[in-house]
């Protein structure tokens, strides 16, 4: 099973996405990078090139899945793993993310205490599949 | 009677003057006129005394009919007197005409004489009564009113016994020629007619009302004629003595002038009584129906015209069911005559939700609230609908509210939530204990806040009718134990312990393990937040024909008889101090009844206060399983 080190995390609620940033880094122990929207995510993931992407599936401009797409249709991120965050209301939707292709969803609100442990709970059940 | 009664008043004035000119003219025509001889002779008084008999009979009829209609205890004496005298009258009348003869003991000159007397006297003494019987109801109330037969008995004793007296008894006539006053017995009416006159006066009615003013007329002429003209009338058929018949006619006729307007007033009042009720019915929002025990439109206001959309005349003697839709329609009929049969009211009394249909088919939801009336020995039933298209629309509106603000409290409680986590979780060697207590209340509240806010999602996707349901086989069994062992610790915080007992271990059914799942955590948590300390819960899964039955009893206070019907609305919880003690959002149950509904179930409990409570629901079974 690969390490996980690198995320690149895209939210656009400033606050969430320190909170989540914080707990990653300093519970997960993970090197995070954020983006703001969705449309950023592509060119981010060039520079960082993470091991794994944490979209929140409610952005405004290019959301959750239409930044996966873009991941998707870009050959060197076309097998970069994802993981969704959405609301707690959204989870009849679940099936569908996991259609397009995500690794797993995280429900919102999350506890930041847990966080880092269900990211790497799901890397694990992806891996353990393979 | 201050203000209306004064003689400020120009009506009244009017009034008095009359009274004047009435009596002071009579009096001065009879002056003027006194002994002039006319061309009259006994055709033109046997034609006058016809004429009084019949007008007394119409105004005793008259009076009467008043008299049952409004219950005014002057009429009915007035009335008797007038059909007494209406007899004497006739008697009178045929003496004259000489129809009598000598068939009779008495000569025709004292059954003249006789009966005139006795005819004005039984009038007085009545009009004189009927003061006096409406100063006793005044003072006395109706307890000191005589009954109607004792009136009538009354006068047709005093009647009868001056028909015999007039006819029977050979007296003289008493009539006195030589004499300065040729007629003293007279003087019995006139005094008789003043009593009435004076007692009608301080009566005061006459200021205001239009009979009484008219026989206050009839009362001075009365007295005019008994206390003057006739007891100076000694030449027959002479202009005294013809006046004598002529004031008595024109008296009558003011009375029945007084009865006819009185009558018309009488009418229009309620005329315009009844137009104002129909204008207020008419300007109600709501419409408002009556309808006949077969269900047949009685009248509706024009409300109802404007929200359904048919005109009067289409709507009048319809079916009520026009107006309601599928299932109503079928289903009305069934009500009223269900009614009729058991007592039982469906929707009587009761304000209840149906679907209304306009006359272009289109339907609407309406509250329709339907009371019982007995309109004298009619059974009608009274509807009164409301249009709830546009409260509908509102709450549609308050719902979409209620969930775009929920939805804009989770991100900063989100946020907050975690905020407090990590600092628990992080530096919790560092941070002193009355902090580390305040960020753990700050905590616990937060999370309460966040429940409530999925709840009202929940309920307003409930309503919405928006709750999507997965269906996925589950094992009900299953499903349960795995709620128990999540809710364990939760339980235990209350010192209850939960014990399961399942003899259904592989009915399946067919639904949303999720919202499945939030049901029994919602009982499980009740059961636990109003267990005593120790006490057991005991969960039970069980076959009921194709269904599968799961209860969750507990040892609690039980649930207040007074708040038991209300238990799965809304934001209900016992008592509002619960909120604080127990925590949660007062929606849980409604929600979980909202669940297990759309799964084809049905949610119930059972509870005794202090002995505890059994939520349970039942959900239909789709297979068996292993």
């Amino acid at each position: 099973m690969p390490d996980l080190k690198k995320i690149l995390y895209a939210e656009d609620e400033p606050d969430i996405r320190e909170i989540a940033t914080m707990a990653l880094e300093t519970i997960g122990g993970f090197e995070v990078t954020t983006c703001i929207s969705g449309e950023f995510v592509v060119d981010t993931a060039r520079t960082f090139q993470p091991d794994l992407v944490l979209l929140d599936v409610m952005m405004p401009g290019v959301d959750g899945p239409g930044a996966m797409a873009a991941l998707r249709q870009t050959p060197e991120f076309r097998n970069t793993p994802v993981v969704f965050m959405t609301a707690k209301v959204m989870t009849n939707e679940l099936a569908r993310f996991r259609q397009l292709g995500a690794l797993g969803v995280i429900t919102k609100p999350f506890d930041p205490v847990t966080l880092s442990d269900q990211i790497r709970q799901i890397w694990a059940d992806h891996h353990g599949n393979d | 009677m201050a203000e209306i009664g004064s003689t400020k008043d120009p009506l009244a004035r009017r009034r008095v003057l009359s009274h004047w000119a009435v009596g002071l003219g009579t009096i001065a025509i009879f002056l003027f006129t006194r002994g002039i001889p006319t061309p009259a002779g006994q055709f033109q008084v046997t034609l006058e005394s016809g004429v009084a008999t019949w007008a007394a009979v119409v105004i005793g009829a008259l009076a009467l009919v008043r008299y049952y209609s409004r219950q005014d205890i002057i009429y009915l004496l007035i009335g008797a007197g007038f059909l007494g005298t209406a007899c004497l009258e006739a008697f009178h009348a045929l003496a004259v005409a000489g129809g009598l003869g000598s068939a009779l003991p008495s000569s025709t000159e004292s059954q003249i004489r006789w009966s005139w007397l006795a005819s004005r006297l039984i009038l007085s003494i009545m009009l004189t009564l009927s003061y006096v019987a409406w100063s006793l109801d005044k003072r006395f109330g109706m307890r000191a009113r005589p009954r109607d037969r004792w009136v009538f008995a009354l006068v047709i004793v005093l009647t009868g016994a001056c028909l015999l007296v007039s006819a029977l008894a050979p007296s003289p006539p008493p009539f006195f020629p030589d004499q300065f006053v040729s007629s003293p017995a007279e003087y019995a009416p006139a005094a008789f007619f003043a009593m009435a006159l004076v007692g009608y006066l301080v009566k005061g009615g006459w200021r205001t009302e239009g009979f009484e003013h008219w026989l206050v007329l009839a009362l001075i002429l009365g007295f005019v004629d008994e206390a003057l003209v006739v007891p100076s009338a000694d030449q027959p058929y002479d202009f005294t003595y013809m006046m004598g018949y002529v004031l008595k006619i024109i008296g009558n006729v003011l009375v029945l002038i007084g009865l006819m307007t009185d009558i018309f007033q009488t009418f229009q009042r309620e005329k315009s009584a009844s137009d104002r009720t129909q204008a207020v019915v008419n300007n109600i929002v709501d419409g408002v129906i009556t309808i006949d025990h077969r269900g047949i439109i009685q009248s509706a206001n024009t409300s109802v015209e404007r929200i359904f959309g048919y005109s009067q005349d289409e709507i009048l003697g319809q079916k009520v069911m026009i107006l309601a839709a599928e299932p109503y329609r079928s289903a009305h009929d069934s009500y009223i005559a269900n009614y009729l049969a058991t007592g039982k009211p469906k929707i009587i009394g009761t304000g209840r939700e149906v679907v209304g249909m306009r006359r272009d088919g289109e339907t609407f939801p309406m509250d329709l609230t339907v009371t019982k009336l007995w309109v004298g020995k009619d059974r009608l039933f009274l509807g009164v609908v409301r249009d709830l298209s546009e409260r509908t629309e509102m709450d549609r509106m308050k719902n979409e509210f209620v969930s775009t603000v929920s939805h804009e409290l989770r991100t900063p409680l989100t946020s907050i939530r975690g905020s407090l986590g990590m600092i628990a979780t992080m530096n919790s060697g560092n941070i002193p204990g009355p902090i580390m207590r305040m960020i753990e209340l700050a905590e616990r509240n937060t999370e309460r806040l966040i429940n409530l806010v999925n709840d009202l999602l929940d309920m307003e996707k409930i309503q919405a009718g928006e709750m999507k349901l997965r269906a996925i086989e589950i094992n009900i069994e299953l499903l349960v134990e795995k709620a128990i062992e999540a809710n364990r610790p939760y339980t235990q915080q209350f010192g209850a312990t939960i014990r399961l007992t399942s003899s259904a271990s592989s009915a399946e059914v067919l639904g949303d393990p999720d919202r499945l799942t939030q049901v029994l955590e919602n009982l499980l948590s009740n059961a636990a937040k109003y267990s005593p300390q120790g006490g057991v819960i005991d969960v039970s899964v069980a076959m009921d024909g194709a269904r599968v039955h799961v209860s969750i009893k507990d040892t609690g206070a039980g649930i207040p008889v007074e708040f038991q019907n209300r238990i799965f609305q809304r934001f209900t919880q016992a008592d509002s101090s619960d909120t604080r003690v127990k925590g949660g959002t007062g929606l849980g149950l409604s929600i979980s009844k909202a669940i297990v509904e759309i799964h084809g179930g049905a949610i119930g409990f059972e509870s005794e206060e202090g002995k505890g409570s059994t939520f349970f629901f039942h959900l239909p079974i789709s297979g068996y399983s292993g």
